[in-house]
């Protein structure tokens, strides 16, 4: 067989390698001249004239997949022009266009083709195509290929016949609908109209494509082409605003289509308008940019949607933009002058009156379109300023002289976006800034404005802070004397007593973190020395008031690293005065919480102070402490529980951010905690321990956690951990004081999570030891506490052991007497603690939650069916406890097993396992309402039950469960609903009349929900 | 079509809420974000609830924590506030902002009343609440009181009376509006009304 009929049966089989190959050895005996281009043409002479389309096709598909294999430039001029001629015959003889055009495609990349025969071909082929839309879609797509293939690659060839090429391409292209073949064909009309001077062909081609202008196309379900209108708009919108040639015949088109009712059109017209404004021009634009404005103005004015607006207001700027490229030196006015004198113009008349609907919109558009560059906020600045201070001054009202200081103020905004703000690396503008002029006036109106007000008259207040703190941000305008003054008034502000609401105290805060951002010097200088001298020497208790308002701005201002680091040098040497002067813990404890704020930074690890910060808080302030709890010493701030506690997580934030030295260090003082043996014995070698000693448990927890025991080697430890383990078990067995205890027992939970190495087995002493607390039998409170702290530290990090705790701890939820405490236990098992957090390095294992609840629920939920009457109720406090720290995704897929659970523990009628119960489904109707289909009749009743008013179901109980009650209606299927609707709608009626305001309108919004839903036939409400 | 293009609009920053109302210094304690996360020492002890005392036998409805503390709460008795906040966040039919901001509806154009005819320690009451139309034309300003009237009847015990009335002379045809929000029967019959329904269903969509 020869190759043509090898390649003809490969490809009648559909196997395109195969025929690719042979074809790849035609190519081959081609190029080392075996045989001629020719002869192969020949050699397919009969099959050409076939009966068959297909075969006929497919032998022109032989050719061109020879020709795709060969050499770019190997055929000679001669060659590819007989080619092209039997080419372009055959395209003329159609059916499938698609393997012609894509072979002389080929043979134009393949053969060597001058301007001449560039021009030859397309013409031809532009004359030989008719009617190019009753072919199929590949077809089509394949004429517009080559002719995108034409236009990349040889349009300098064909410019000369520009005027043959163009009406022919129109020609081809019109009447398709095809969205893949309107991507390709947006794509070289944009070459054309961009590339070629087609100032005379103007019309038709914007025809050509404004025709499909707004595009309507929705994409097919699974399109698998990946079509989006969005793809086609931009791709046309290219076209349209190609060139300014267009402009006479898009610009009113675009204004009427403007009118349409569809707000996606509406959009679709204001960003063509942006970009046709953006490329057509200034002098083209300018003939056009009053009519613009006259309807994009509409838009703003008389807004419906608020994105529709933005649409607007970024067209109108665009214009503004477009007309700022080139002056019309000579004329009178300048294409941006024309454009914004009757804009300025209209907007001040619109902010006359500055309390309306539309002085908002005028302001938005002033701000907007000064916003487009130097010129055009010049323009802007130097018709509105003037009236504007005039208005002001004539204003009869404070909320009339508001509404124009907020004209002010976004045109300060609108400043900064062209020239900058002091931040770095921001785009600037060298230009001399035209609001230099209006800077003392400015000062003069907002300064009195804020500091001369009365102070009721916190949003006229807030207006002129705002135009303060804008002033201070423009790079360049404020001096430094004049940035030091709002930074005055500001602290003035910030400490002023509030009238009620605080909003004006929180702005003038946070302006000085923004001031604090790109001048620290002021607030180094001004603000922080200010607020240090509000904090009284000394404060007796009860006198918060005098010293919290100032501690707070201190806390938020501590942002920039140069202020922190006076902040906190500051503060802590005032805590070592009062802590030695006598004040009340109270003062001491709110700047240790204040210090505790400041330092919760997250690069405080990269810290180059930590040496210093170790030394002055971790010991020397822990070795105070220790020194004033031992006996003997009069009673002073030191000794005070939450002192100690605040100090001691303040140490553990230090100690988090510690290099590895410096943790074993602490490691090693944790129960000595930076004292001399003699000085002082670690509370665990003693049981004679007086209460104030113990408190100093405290400190040693807090400093255990934050060890990182990945980084730091246990072995040089000078302390055993598993005898001070048994010794610390012991002290918590019997402690009284609830910190002290609370402290032991993170302590536990610290040692079991990461001070005994994973992977090993533990020592048998921590679980079975007789102190453990694990084993039956030991019945006390404390016990219980011991054992469920220990089991903690092991769940997190998942050891092996857990589930043979976790099984004995359920089996005696049966238990008539501990049953209970222990039920109570599951509440802590899997919630968060500070002590066990990713931050302080604890191990935690993502799947422990998932863990405890496989072992557990299956057992808690047999138990239940098993245990005597009087025992239920602590299956059900466990699970709840248990339920409302494992993630909805855990609990879903049992939650056929648990449901029914669920609602009985609805009927216990215990504040506490109610509030867990209703979390609970809450969380199931928001993520599975499904999953609670079955169960509506049972649910219904029993949380309108929990929302009515009995002591036992305190507010709390009562907002949950209507809260859930009101979810049904936007996640359940509304037929499943609707036989409860009369029923719920009349027991809200009570709920309506609840005593607290916030679950009256928690009942409002639930029966909201439930009256919206319809009901098949309406009789009823 | 709009009655009134250009209404004057009041700040959302600066319309009456509950939170102006109450004075924060009535404990002497400032209310600090410093303290939020310190919290009393034997939190997250769950076995303290259970355990206090010899209580281990005691039943479960006694048995728990702080939760319970509010059994002796205070009543929060519905204010003229509560009645504002019901019905200030209602969207103007015509333009897309709140009756509150419109200042259509006024906290000083609330009155809650003991019910007429009712003795002095019923609980019955009437809440009378007096609407201001943008302009003294509005063609609307029945519509906006039937809205409030649907609003506050949905959200109120049945022990309110609801009466809402344009404020004397701000309506140029007012008393023929009052007319028809009072009369029962014409209400009745407007609800009945498909496109009415669904103009108020619109303006209700936006209640918080």
């Amino acid at each position: 067989m020869s190759e043509v009929q090898l390649f003809l049966l490969a490809y009648s089989k559909n196997d395109k390698t195969e025929a690719r190959e042979i074809a790849a050895s035609t190519a081959k005996r081609l190029e080392t001249k075996e045989s001629g281009i020719l002869n192969v043409v020949q050699e397919l002479g009969p099959y050409l004239t076939e009966e068959n389309v297909e075969i006929r096709s497919n032998a022109i598909a032989y050719l061109s997949t020879v020709l795709a294999a060969l050499p770019s430039r190997f055929l000679s001029r001669q060659q590819t022009e007989v080619l092209a001629t039997w080419y372009l015959s055959c395209i003329k003889d159609g059916p499938k266009l698609e393997y012609a055009a894509e072979g002389l495609q080929e043979l134009l990349r393949t053969g060597r083709a001058d301007d001449a025969l560039v021009q030859s071909i397309t013409s031809r082929l532009l004359d030989s195509i008719e009617d190019l839309q009753r072919s199929p879609q590949s077809d089509r797509y394949a004429v517009y290929v080559l002719v995108d293939y034409l236009l990349a690659v040889h349009r300098t060839s064909l410019v000369d016949i520009q005027e043959q090429v163009i009406p022919g391409v129109i020609d081809l292209v019109s009447g398709e609908k095809d969205p893949r073949n309107l991507m390709i064909i947006f794509s070289f009309m944009k070459v054309i109209m961009v590339e070629w001077q087609i100032t005379q062909f103007a019309e038709p081609l914007y025809e050509s494509v404004f025709c499909y202008f707004p595009i309507t196309f929705r994409p097919p379900p699974n399109d698998p082409y990946k079509i989006t209108a969005q793809d086609l708009k931009e791709r046309l919108r290219a076209c349209v605003a190609a060139t300014g040639d267009f402009a006479p015949f898009a610009i009113p088109a675009l204004i009427d289509k403007l009118d349409s009712t569809s707000p996606n059109v509406k959009k679709d017209v204001m960003q063509t308008i942006s970009a046709c404004a953006l490329s057509y021009g200034s002098r083209v634009l300018s003939r056009y940019s009053i009519p613009l404005w006259d309807s994009l103005k509409y838009e703003i004015f008389n807004v419906q949607e608020e994105n529709l607006a933005d649409d607007a207001l970024n067209a109108l700027r665009s214009i503004a933009t477009g007309l700022s490229f080139e002056s019309n030196f000579g004329e009178t006015k300048s294409y941006l002058g024309q454009y914004t004198a009757p804009i300025t113009k209209e907007c001040n008349q619109g902010i006359q009156d500055p309390q309306q609907k539309q002085a908002k919109a005028a302001s938005r558009i002033l701000a907007t379109i000064a916003a487009a560059g130097e010129n055009a906020y010049l323009m802007v600045i130097k018709d509105v300023m003037p009236p504007l201070y005039e208005l002001y001054r004539t204003a009869d009202s404070i909320a009339k002289q508001r509404g124009l200081l907020e004209v002010l103020v976004e045109l300060l905004e609108a400043n900064t976006r062209v020239w900058g703000t002091w931040a770095p690396q921001q785009p600037r503008s060298a230009v001399y800034n035209p609001l230099q002029p209006f800077k003392e006036k400015m000062l003069e109106v907002f300064s009195p404005a804020l500091m001369g007000t009365s102070k009721g008259e916190v949003s006229f207040r807030i207006v002129a802070l705002k135009g303060l703190l804008q002033m201070c941000r423009i790079f360049g305008f404020l001096d430094r004397d004049e940035i030091g003054l709002v930074v005055q008034y500001l602290n003035d502000v910030a400490l002023e007593e509030s009238t009620g609401e605080d909003r004006l105290q929180k702005e003038a805060i946070e302006a000085l973190v923004q001031i604090s951002k790109y001048k620290s010097d002021p607030i180094l200088e001004i603000s922080i020395p200010k607020f240090m001298a509000q904090l009284p020497q000394s404060a007796d208790h009860g006198q918060m008031l005098t010293y919290v308002p100032s501690l707070e701005i201190l806390a938020e201002l501590s942002v920039e690293k140069t202020i922190f680091i006076l902040i906190q040098r500051r503060l802590l040497s005032k805590l070592g005065d009062i802590l030695n002067n006598g004040s009340s813990s109270e003062y001491a404890l709110s700047i240790l919480s204040t210090l505790r704020h400041i330092f919760s930074r997250p690069d405080l690890s990269q810290d180059l102070s930590l040496d210093l910060y170790f030394r002055m808080v971790i010991e020397e302030q822990t070795r105070d402490i220790v020194t004033a709890n031992k006996p003997g010493c009069p009673v002073n701030a030191r000794q005070s529980e939450a002192v100690i506690d605040a100090h001691g997580r303040l140490c553990n934030l230090i100690v988090r951010a510690l290099p590895e030295n410096k943790q074993a260090e602490v490691l090693n003082q944790v129960w000595s905690l930076f004292t001399t043996p003699d000085s002082f014995t670690p509370v665990p070698f003693s049981n004679q321990r007086s209460e104030n000693e113990r408190k100093t448990l405290v400190l040693s927890s807090h400093l255990l956690s934050g060890i990182n025991t990945k980084k730091v080697k246990l072995d040089h430890i000078t302390w055993g951990i598993e005898s001070y383990f048994q010794d610390i078990v012991r002290l918590a067995l019997d402690e009284t004081l609830p910190g002290v205890r609370m402290a032991l027992l993170r302590t536990l939970a610290v040692l079991t999570n990461k001070f005994f190495p994973t992977g090993a087995a533990l020592p048998a002493s921590i679980i079975d030891g007789p102190d453990s607390g694990l084993l039956p039998g030991n019945k006390t409170p404390n016990a219980s506490r011991v054992a469920f702290w220990i089991l903690k530290g092991l769940v997190f990090r998942m050891d092996t052991s857990i589930t043979r705790i976790l099984e004995l701890l359920v089996s005696q939820l049966a238990d008539a007497e501990y049953g209970q405490i222990i039920a109570r236990g599951f509440d802590m098992l899997l919630s968060q603690d500070h002590a066990l957090s990713e931050a302080n390095h604890a191990i935690i294992r993502k799947l422990h939650k998932q863990k405890v609840f496989n072992v557990c629920t299956p057992r808690i939920a047999t138990g239940f069916q098993a245990a005597p009457v009087s025992a239920r109720a602590n299956y059900l406090v466990a699970l709840a406890g248990l339920l409302k720290d494992v993630p909805s995704e855990i609990i879903m897929p049992e939650l056929e097993t648990l449901l029914p659970l669920l609602l009985r523990s609805l009927d216990l009628d215990d504040p506490s396992v109610s509030a867990a119960t209703l979390d609970t489904i809450t969380v199931v109707a928001v993520q599975n309402a499904k999953g609670l289909e079955g169960h509506i009749a049972s649910l219904v009743g029993r949380l309108l039950s929990c929302g009515e008013v009995k002591p036992s179901n305190p507010s709390t109980v009562r907002k949950s469960a209507l809260r859930c009650l009101g979810l049904f209606p936007t996640r359940i299927r509304h037929e499943v609903l609707l036989p409860y609707k009369t029923q719920v709608m009349h027991r809200l009626l009570a709920m309506l009349d609840d005593p607290r305001r916030d679950v009256r309108k928690t009942a409002v919004d639930c029966r909201k929900e439930w009256a919206g839903m319809d009901e098949p036939d309406e009789d009823d409400e | 079509m709009a009655d009134n293009a250009n209404p004057t609009i009041l700040n959302a920053a600066d319309l009456p809420t509950r939170r102006r109302l109450s004075s924060h210094s009535a404990t002497g304690k400032p209310r600090s974000f410093l303290f939020d996360d310190i919290v009393p020492a034997d939190y997250n002890d769950p076995f303290a609830t259970a355990a206090t005392d010899s209580g281990l036998s005691r039943s479960f409805s006694s048995s728990s924590s702080d939760l319970n503390s509010d059994s002796d709460e205070l009543a929060e008795p519905i204010d003229e506030q509560e009645v504002y906040d019901l019905i200030s966040t209602i969207s103007d039919p015509e333009h897309p902002l709140s009756l509150g901001s419109l200042a259509v509806v006024n906290l000083p154009d609330i009155h809650i009343v003991p019910a007429a005819g009712s003795s002095a320690s019923s609980r019955m009451r009437t809440v009378l609440v007096e609407i201001t139309p943008t302009i003294t034309h509005c063609s609307l300003a029945t519509v906006i009181g039937l809205g409030v009237r649907v609003r506050l009847e949905q959200a109120l015990p049945p022990r309110f009376r609801v009466d809402v009335r344009i404020k004397e002379g701000t309506h140029s045809t007012g008393d023929q509006v009052n007319k028809q929000l009072g009369d029962k029967e014409r209400v009745a019959a407007a609800l009945e009304n498909g496109t009415l329904l669904g103009v108020l269903r619109k303006m209700l969509e936006t209640c918080q």
